[in-house]
């Protein structure tokens, strides 16, 4: 019952709960994990280091699963943020109002940008694609074929998703347009 | 790697890169348009369906968020409810930064926005859907009818084709399943009022699948069967969906065409076109009846026509080959003319028809 | 791309003259053609099959180890074993028989056969080599022995089987026949030696072959100059205590012809002082600055850990209530569980109640205050996030400001070292200057001679270190490619391990590789356990575990179709039953799923392991040599004769029943 609860996985899982939920009308648990994942490739592409991100994944079910993110989902489910609609989750009122009272601390705000593009980014290209171009992520597979517990590696696929960034050429800062690069990149992934 | 050249390709190719390079120099504020606008196209979507636009809808973002015409001649959106009253004519909505901010004007001329520069304008009319950037149109139109940021019909008329190829098809289901008189899947289980109506067994199984893939969605719970529907208490419809978040409701009728064995005796009777129609006229009363208990919902009217049509059959026949078996596979419902609404209306789906293969020897 | 290397298939084995092989009283010549799969010669104890394959390994590389467990590099194993080699054969053959003892090896590597003679006392130096390839029914000679003395001949073997096998150079071909592929009655583990891991993992993984020596040659130099450094920095501190015990209290001294030069000397040493002012002043700040650095980082990581506690407490749900099963019960099913009403309402009202803080059988309030609480507990992340911002913001400062304060002491040290040289060029040139002395000219000299140790120790000192840590982003870089060398193999590389690992021990084993200071090695663990549950093995196991280890290394390294041929001397160790079975099973996976080769001795018992291993081969597989045909047993062995039969005989059977 005392785990301690990461501050980052508390607000990612919010956040990410709140925007899938927001636009796409719920939200399958594992597809926050899914989501969180797809978040730490733009936070490298941010020009910070791996090491720093608060999550580490291994592949469970097909999908990637992070034991911080776990607790942190748990708690909010105990609490009534996260509602069960047996088939998925929705995020309850009180779930938003917890949402919109961190969003504004500082040290999220960075988070807020990544989580933001990566949702926005499954509007644009649509939801099902985004879903399986992630899953397509060559190390999540690699991992999924050989059961070995190894925690996935963001560094297998990051160069050559950024040499193909690189080479479409468009500069920005703001992350949407890489994070849809990205998702590009995974479709057509073999 | 041809690889990469082929990835590098398609990126360069998908519209949002058409949009930034339309922008040149100004990728970071025509990004951060690009989200906001999206973002507040599904919010927008949800009081509005595009496929039943009779007008013209712009939505636009101004990189300084400088208002596109004059704020005085604008109406401040609070309750997006109203827009269902401008949808059969010309709207431009501007969205900002801050996301409680929208502005709705009516009667301007869209030529002066697509003329700015320094705004990212999205166009909806005649379910096609493109942006203007920097002067370029972008086609970003991917359904034949609607637009891609508003999936509601779009999902569940997907679903509903699902249904039919994963449940269907080969009687997959195990509610459906029960619905046949006996294993080859030749007859329909039938039989008059009471618990053994093949119609509630399918209705079971579109009710139980529905729920499970689709999000946002409640669904009407399962009324009793009324066989008799007299005037005082008339049949509802099959099955009624409504959106969480959406104003929007769906209408879905389920009938089957095919040939029914009673239970009681043994003896068969057939239900063909005649059948369908019904359902057809049925479901415009539904559909008549709900837009006038809620003239201010999106209302979209399915007709769901499971398929057990088999050629030569008699109250004898045992097993079936594969000729006669699968000789409706691909035979089109013949509907009467004077019930082809989804031809003129936008408010009804073309009937989808589901095939049920029978188990041919 | 994963390097891959030609193992050698063993073809015949041919002992001349070695006295330890008598059949009735009589020295036999040994003739043995090795079969592919499982070549198993099975004697009784004593009788010399450890020898035997002793004297192959030698045959092949000039080299008897010792039997101790340090783990030699490829430049390393001549240097230490040669000297063993050279005795190791006296005990074993008779003086009359040394001329003539030999033993007479035909291999083939790729395409190509190797036929060599080597004399048992003349390591380095081969009585014949052949090297040919057969065409249809024509012997094709792809090498002319004519005018090559027997040390040349061993030279040309050695550089030309490293060719042939992919090797970089033949001390590699060594290294990996006697540390790897070998098995011996010393049971050196690979896996689970630190420096031996490394380095078989170092060469292993590697796509370029030159790197595996790159790295091992690093990682000496490195350990060299380490030490080194140690050894001076130690010489120098001597030399300064010297100094300190002799120094004597400033005497005045001085000499009218000496004034010019000591005013010169005064200013110079002014400016010294000067420079050192200077120099320790920045250190200073630069030091202050360093422990603000490591103090403010303590900050953080303090704010940090109250932050992730805050946040806990802020999301303890309310347990009572919610998580009571009568409550949650009603909620799922919509049913109330006291009165039976049912409906979607159920849930709204229930949870309703529990929000307001309200208990919804008897409305009494709970927790009234934890609204207030929870807000005040916000206020307090606010309050915490912001503090945990501004340091952030006053690190990411003060790290620039380190950044140019390291500059300037940079620059101060160069000014003191260049005002230093000065002050010393100054006094060899005016030694009478240099310093006050004690008037003792023995003392003086002495104390100068110590000065200049120390000048010279603290020197020797500084540059080794700096030698060393130049070394080390080279060597981290080969490292690291190791490291994703391994990654690019682990598909193939796990699956097998994993495989053969489970066919022996019966769980399923996770293979990780781990890094630590300057080494790597591979962890296991048990699957879906947590990483921090150790695991117990027993010795046996983790023998047999180091075993499959090899056998998945070599079958990973596998180029051409022969596979590598493991040699293993008697696999027993304390196992019950059932795992001599599994070793059994895992040997003959080894063998025909894997198209690997095993030679192996084995003693005469009831052990499952040859039973199980006979007959998952069956004859087609596996052949089975009994030592009896070369030897004479001794009286004891006699007397168990009919038991010795009773086990061949269900060997024998085991082999048939495939």
């Amino acid at each position: 019952m005392d785990d301690q609860v990461n501050p980052e996985a508390f607000f990612d899982s919010l956040s990410l709960a709140h925007k899938l939920d927001n636009y796409f009308d719920g939200f399958k648990l594992e597809e926050i994990h899914l989501f969180s994942y797809f978040s730490s490739f733009l936070y490298c592409y941010s020009g910070e280091s791996i090491g720093t991100w608060p999550h580490r994944y291994t592949a469970s079910n097909g999908f990637p699963f992070s034991a911080t993110i776990y607790t942190a989902i748990k708690r909010h489910i105990q609490n009534g943020l996260f509602e069960n609609k047996e088939e998925y989750y929705i995020i309850s009122g009180r779930g938003t109002d917890e949402f919109n009272k961190f969003k504004g601390l500082s040290n999220f705000r960075s988070r807020e940008r990544i989580l933001n593009a990566v949702c926005t980014t499954a509007i644009l290209v649509p939801y099902s694609q985004t879903v399986r171009a992630l899953l397509n992520e060559p190390d999540l597979q690699k991992q999924i074929q050989l059961e070995n517990g190894s925690w996935l590696n963001q560094m297998s696929f990051y160069p050559q998703f950024k040499k193909i960034s690189d080479a479409v050429g468009i500069k920005a800062n703001d992350l949407m347009i890489p994070a849809i690069e990205l998702i590009n990149s995974l479709s057509i992934q073999k | 790697m041809c690889d990469q050249q082929e990835i590098v390709r398609n990126i360069s190719d998908f519209f949002t890169s058409k949009v930034m390079r339309a922008f040149g120099g100004k990728v970071d504020p025509a990004s951060q348009a690009l989200g906001i606008i999206a973002t507040s196209l599904k919010d927008i979507y949800r009081y509005l369906e595009p496929s039943f636009f009779k007008g013209d809808i712009f939505v636009c973002k101004d990189f300084n968020d400088k208002t596109c015409y004059d704020e005085a001649k604008g109406i401040r959106l609070y309750d997006k409810n109203v827009l269902l009253n401008y949808s059969d004519s010309l709207m431009i909505i501007q969205v900002f930064n801050e996301n409680s901010r929208m502005l709705l004007w009516k009667d301007q001329d869209p030529d002066k926005l697509l003329k700015r520069k320094k705004t990212l304008v999205y166009h909806f009319k005649a379910n096609k859907e493109c942006f203007f950037a920097n002067g370029t149109k972008i086609d970003v139109t991917i359904h034949d009818r609607g637009s891609r940021f508003a999936d509601q019909f779009i999902n569940l008329s997907r679903d509903l084709h699902e249904y039919s190829a994963s449940k269907i098809r080969k009687s997959s289901c195990s509610h459906f399943f029960q619905s046949w008189a006996e294993d080859d899947r030749i007859f329909f289980r039938g039989g008059g009022s009471g618990s053994n109506i093949p119609e509630k067994f399918m209705q079971l199984s579109l009710h139980e699948f529905l729920s499970s893939v689709s999000r946002g969605i409640s669904i009407s719970p399962l009324r009793e069967y009324n066989t008799m529907g007299n005037e005082a208490k008339p049949k509802p419809v099959d099955i009624m969906i409504q959106w969480r978040e959406a104003n929007r409701i769906a209408l879905i009728e389920v009938k089957f065409i095919g040939i029914v064995k009673k239970d009681s005796d043994g003896s068969i009777y057939e239900n063909g076109d005649s059948r369908v129609n019904e359902g057809m006229r049925q479901l415009k009363d539904y559909f008549d009846r709900a837009a006038t208990d809620n003239p201010r919902t999106l209302i979209k009217s399915y007709l769901v026509v499971i398929d057990g049509r088999r050629n030569n059959v008699t109250v004898a026949t045992r097993t079936i080959n594969v000729a006669d078996g699968m000789h409706y596979e691909n035979k089109e419902l013949v509907i009467d003319e004077d019930k082809q609404f989804y031809k003129t209306m936008c408010n009804f789906e073309e009937p989808i028809r589901m095939f049920a293969e029978p188990i041919c020897r | 791309m994963q390097k891959r290397y030609n193992f050698i298939k063993l073809e015949k084995v041919i002992l001349r003259n070695f006295s330890l092989y008598k059949k009735n009283g009589k020295v036999c010549d040994i003739d043995e053609t090795i079969n592919a799969g499982v070549y198993c010669l099975a004697g009784a104890n004593g009788l010399g099959k450890t020898t035997f394959l002793n004297a192959i390994n030698y045959g092949l590389t000039g080299i008897v180890l010792e039997p101790e467990k340090t783990v030699y590099s490829p430049g390393e194993i001549v240097k230490f074993n040669h000297g063993y080699t050279e005795r190791y054969f006296k005990g074993r053959i008779v003086k009359k028989d040394e001329k003539n003892a030999e033993i007479e090896i035909l291999l083939r590597v790729n395409d190509k056969y190797f036929r060599i003679i080597r004399s048992f006392f003349e390591r380095d130096k081969l009585r014949l080599l052949e090297i040919f390839s057969i065409e249809g029914n024509t012997k094709i000679d792809h090498f002319e022995s004519k005018n090559k003395n027997p040390k040349e001949l061993n030279d040309h073997y050695q550089q030309l089987l490293a060719i042939e096998t992919g090797f970089i150079n033949f001390d590699y071909f060594v290294f990996y026949q006697l540390y790897v592929l070998t098995f011996d009655e010393n049971r050196r583990m690979i896996f689970w030696d630190d420096r031996a891991s490394s380095q078989a993992l170092a060469i292993a993984f590697n796509s370029e072959p030159d790197d595996a020596e790159k790295i091992l040659d690093l990682a000496r130099k490195m350990e060299k100059h380490e030490s080194n450094g140690r050894n001076a920095r130690w010489s120098s501190t001597q030399a300064k205590k010297k100094i300190e015990e002799l120094m004597p209290k400033n005497k005045d001294r001085k000499s009218s012809d000496l004034e010019e030069l000591e005013r010169e000397f005064k200013i110079l040493n002014r400016d010294l002082e000067k420079a050192q002012k200077v120099y320790e002043n920045i250190s200073i700040e630069y030091d202050t600055m360093l422990k603000r650095q490591s103090s403010l980082n303590s900050e953080i990581m303090q704010l940090k850990t109250a932050h992730t506690k805050l946040f806990s407490r802020y999301s303890r749900p309310r347990a009572q209530l919610l998580e009571n099963t009568n409550i949650q019960l009603s909620i799922k099913k919509q049913e109330c569980w006291l009165c039976g009403a049912v409906g979607s309402y159920i849930a709204d009202n229930i949870e309703k109640s529990v929000r307001k803080g309200a208990c919804p059988l008897c409305n009494t309030a709970i927790d009234k205050n934890y609204n207030a609480d929870q807000d005040k507990l916000l206020k307090l992340i606010k309050k915490n996030d912001e503090n945990i911002t501004s340091k952030n913001s006053e690190l990411d400062d003060l790290t620039q400001e380190i950044e140019g304060k390291k500059t300037d002491l940079d620059k101060a040290e160069i000014e003191l070292k260049k005002v230093k040289n000065r002050v010393k060029d100054f006094s060899e040139d005016n030694p009478e200057i240099s310093f006050k002395g004690t008037g003792n000219k023995k003392i003086d000299a002495l104390i100068e001679q110590y000065r200049s140790q120390y000048e010279r120790a603290d020197k020797e000192a500084k540059e080794e270190y700096a030698k060393r840590d130049n070394l080390k982003p080279e060597y981290e870089r080969l490292l690291k490619k190791v490291e994703s060398s391994y990654r690019e193999a682990e598909t193939v590389f796990v699956p097998t391990f994993k495989k053969l690992a489970k066919s022996f021990i019966g769980l399923d084993l996770q293979i990780q590789p781990q890094r630590n200071n300057r080494l790597i090695k591979l962890v296991l663990e048990l699957q879906n356990t947590a990483r921090t549950e150790s695991f117990q093995l027993s010795e046996s196991q983790r023998f047999f575990l180091d075993i499959a280890l090899r056998m998945a290394l070599a079958i990973l390294l596998s180029g051409n179709n022969d596979g590598a041929t493991m040699i293993i001397d008697t696999p027993e160790g304390s196992l019950d039953i059932t795992y001599e079975n599994r070793v059994g099973d895992m040997f003959a996976q080894y063998v025909t799923t894997y198209h690997q080769n095993l030679f192996m001795t084995a003693n005469i018992n009831t052990s499952q392991l040859l039973l199980s291993l006979a007959r998952k081969c069956g004859r087609n597989n596996m052949e089975f040599r009994r030592m009896i045909e070369w030897t004479d047993p001794s009286e004891i062995q006699k007397e168990g004769e009919y038991l010795f039969k009773q086990v061949f005989d269900s060997i024998e059977a085991a082999l048939n029943e495939k």
